[in-house]
């Protein structure tokens, strides 16, 4: 897997990511005036723009072959309609790669391929905030963000020698050193930013939506803080990070939304949470346990409390119990527990609450209600993976 | 740092990296992870440098090369102790070892610790069941992960608790071909197993 510094560099450029920022003075953008760049069947003329799409082209074979594509045909139909409702007939255009990885991220290259990864879709509450997303990714496409980038980076290759490791799968979904490196300038990020509000907000989406998800990012990242008992330090100074949240980013996409809200306020809008919980509820254990094996615990917390903003159920509760057990801090035992009697106590309880309640229980002392709870596992599940370690607890 | 029990996935993943400091384990008992454990080795396997995975207790070996196949040693990791070198400020930590930690907990946290250390994007349990080891009474692991290589993997861990304090046994190697080559091997160290 290992390229060439030329080829590492040339791949590396093909991506733009979520993740940006030099911080310096600017001046909000508005998208009134920015119009696509890219016609319906454009293909590239000049000769490294050409080998650029090319060396694309490569990366997308092998990433729409990998083992960490998330090769689910509902979602895939999901996305393929709020693609066309953002761009209509262009969205024929991108292709995306929705990949099995914890991050908050998404990434676009200039040849039309689009990576969405799963830490990104468990993170989105509504179908509005995943069209920002993906209006934000289609924006970089549109107006050519890629290949200014790659022109610039070119110009300073020789700054990249230290990064030559890596082959170009592992650079484009698992490397965000390299992806931030390559990243936009706050301008081009500003611009997609603008673009992609322009989109949401013509497919009737509420415009306000591509600010909320960077509000609730820093949300996040500040419970996790406060858990650690650390202070919670915007990591988007920090040419490292994958995280974008900057404060001043959030209030200009805030302000710019507020704006193209009041010029039109008699188009009807519509967020569609229910339609995007419905793409990926099936998902959502999968999803989770992405995140809650990653044992942090204070965005955990704040993860599942608010994918519970229209209330609790039994796997919400169940992951709730599994922050508390990792976790394990004094008080911890007694919060699982409660929280996985809660979780078998509601609707859509996985098998796996009663495995994790028998085990509480028989932890707190309470050997007939934890062993009728692991009963109750193997019940519901016989063919279970540790089937024959809890019959064996049992036995004991 | 990393985690001792998935430095061996990392390791996996820098593909065409070249290995210095290996040395032949003799064919015969050996003691492992600061001696904390013997076991009687079936040759031609290689030990990884020292203090290469982060913990002192944490040995690794390999036959072919760390992307290829891998076996790793813990031992004698006492209760309160995590299986991973990290900080208080670390955001995301691998949960810390208890000697009252049930077979789910101890299977948790061992896959915490390859999606938290060794950076596996997906991770599947294939079994856990009863198994003796070091003659406690102790958990067989089966699982699959696949790093961010691309490649999936088959793992192993044989898990005890004696006296108070955590041993782990763990074989790491590629689904196609390698880990089915090691796996007889592995097993053979597995039930020679003692604590020191």
């Amino acid at each position: 897997m290992q390229g060439s510094r030329r080829d590492f560099v040339a791949r590396a450029a093909c991506a733009s990511t979520l993740c940006c920022l030099s911080p310096m003075a600017w001046a909000r953008l508005l998208p009134t005036d920015l119009t696509p760049l890219v016609s319906a069947d454009y293909r590239p003329t000049e000769p490294d723009e050409r080998g650029l799409w090319q060396q694309c082209d490569d990366l997308e074979r092998e990433i729409a072959s990998s083992k960490l594509l998330l090769d689910d045909a509902a979602l895939k139909s999901y996305i393929r309609g709020v693609m066309e409702r953002l761009l209509g007939s262009q969205a024929a255009q991108l292709r995306i790669y929705p990949m099995r990885h914890p991050e908050f991220n998404a990434a676009m290259t200039p040849n039309g391929m689009m990576i969405v990864h799963t830490g990104l879709l468990v993170r989105m509450r509504n179908e509005a905030q995943f069209a920002a997303v993906l209006g934000h990714e289609s924006g970089h496409y549109l107006r050519r963000h890629t290949l200014q980038s790659w022109r610039s980076v070119r110009a300073k290759t020789a700054t990249m020698a230290i990064f030559s490791f890596g082959g170009v799968f592992g650079l484009l979904v698992n490397a965000p050193l390299a992806l931030s490196l390559f990243s936009f300038s706050r301008e081009l990020e500003s611009e997609a930013d603008a673009y992609g509000l322009k989109l949401l907000n013509g497919a009737g989406y509420p415009p306000e939506a591509a600010g909320e998800i960077w509000s609730q990012l820093i949300s996040e990242r500040k419970a996790s803080a406060a858990d650690r008992k650390a202070r919670y330090k915007d990591k988007s100074l920090s040419m490292l990070s994958t995280h974008p949240p900057t404060e001043d980013r959030m209030r200009d996409l805030t302000e710019t939304a507020a704006e193209l809200a009041r010029a039109s306020p008699e188009v009807p809008r519509d967020e569609r949470r229910n339609e995007y919980l419905a793409a990926v509820t099936h998902l959502r254990p999968m999803l989770l346990e992405e995140q809650i094996k990653l044992n942090d615990p204070g965005g955990n917390l704040y993860l599942l409390q608010s994918l519970a903003q229209d209330g609790w159920d039994g796997q919400l509760r169940y992951f709730e119990g599994e922050v508390y057990r990792l976790r394990a801090e004094p008080g911890d035992d007694l919060r699982a527990t409660q929280a996985y009697a809660a979780a078998v106590a509601l609707a859509n309880a996985p098998p796996e609450a009663h495995r994790a309640h028998g085990y509480a229980l028989l932890r707190g002392g309470d050997r007939e209600a934890g062993h009728q709870a692991l009963k109750r596992y193997l019940e519901l599940a016989p063919q279970a993976a540790d089937a024959e370690m809890v019959r064996f607890t049992l036995s004991q | 740092m990393r985690a001792a029990i998935v430095l061996i996935v990392a390791a996996a993943t820098l593909s065409g990296c070249v290995a210095t400091g290996y040395t032949l384990v003799p064919s015969g008992q050996v003691a492992v992870s600061q001696g904390s454990m013997k076991i009687r080795s079936a040759g031609a396997w290689n030990k990884a440098p020292q203090g290469q995975f982060g913990l002192p207790q944490a040995e690794g070996w390999t036959r072919n090369g760390p992307v290829l196949d891998a076996i790793y040693f813990l031992g004698a990791i006492p209760d309160g102790q995590a299986i991973a070198k990290q900080r208080p400020e670390d955001e995301r930590k691998v949960p810390v070892f208890h000697a009252t930690m049930t077979p789910q907990d101890l299977t948790s946290m061992i896959e915490s610790a390859y999606r938290i250390r060794g950076g596996v994007k997906i991770f599947e349990t294939i079994g856990v069941k009863p198994v003796t080891f070091l003659g406690q009474q102790g958990v067989q692991f089966d699982y699959t992960f696949v790093n961010e290589d691309s490649v999936k993997r088959r793992g192993r861990s044989v898990i005890a608790v004696a006296g108070g304090k955590l041993y782990v046994m763990s074989l790491n190697a590629t689904a196609i071909h390698y880990f089915d080559a090691a796996l007889p091997d592995f097993q053979t160290m597995a039930a020679s197993a003692s604590t020191s």
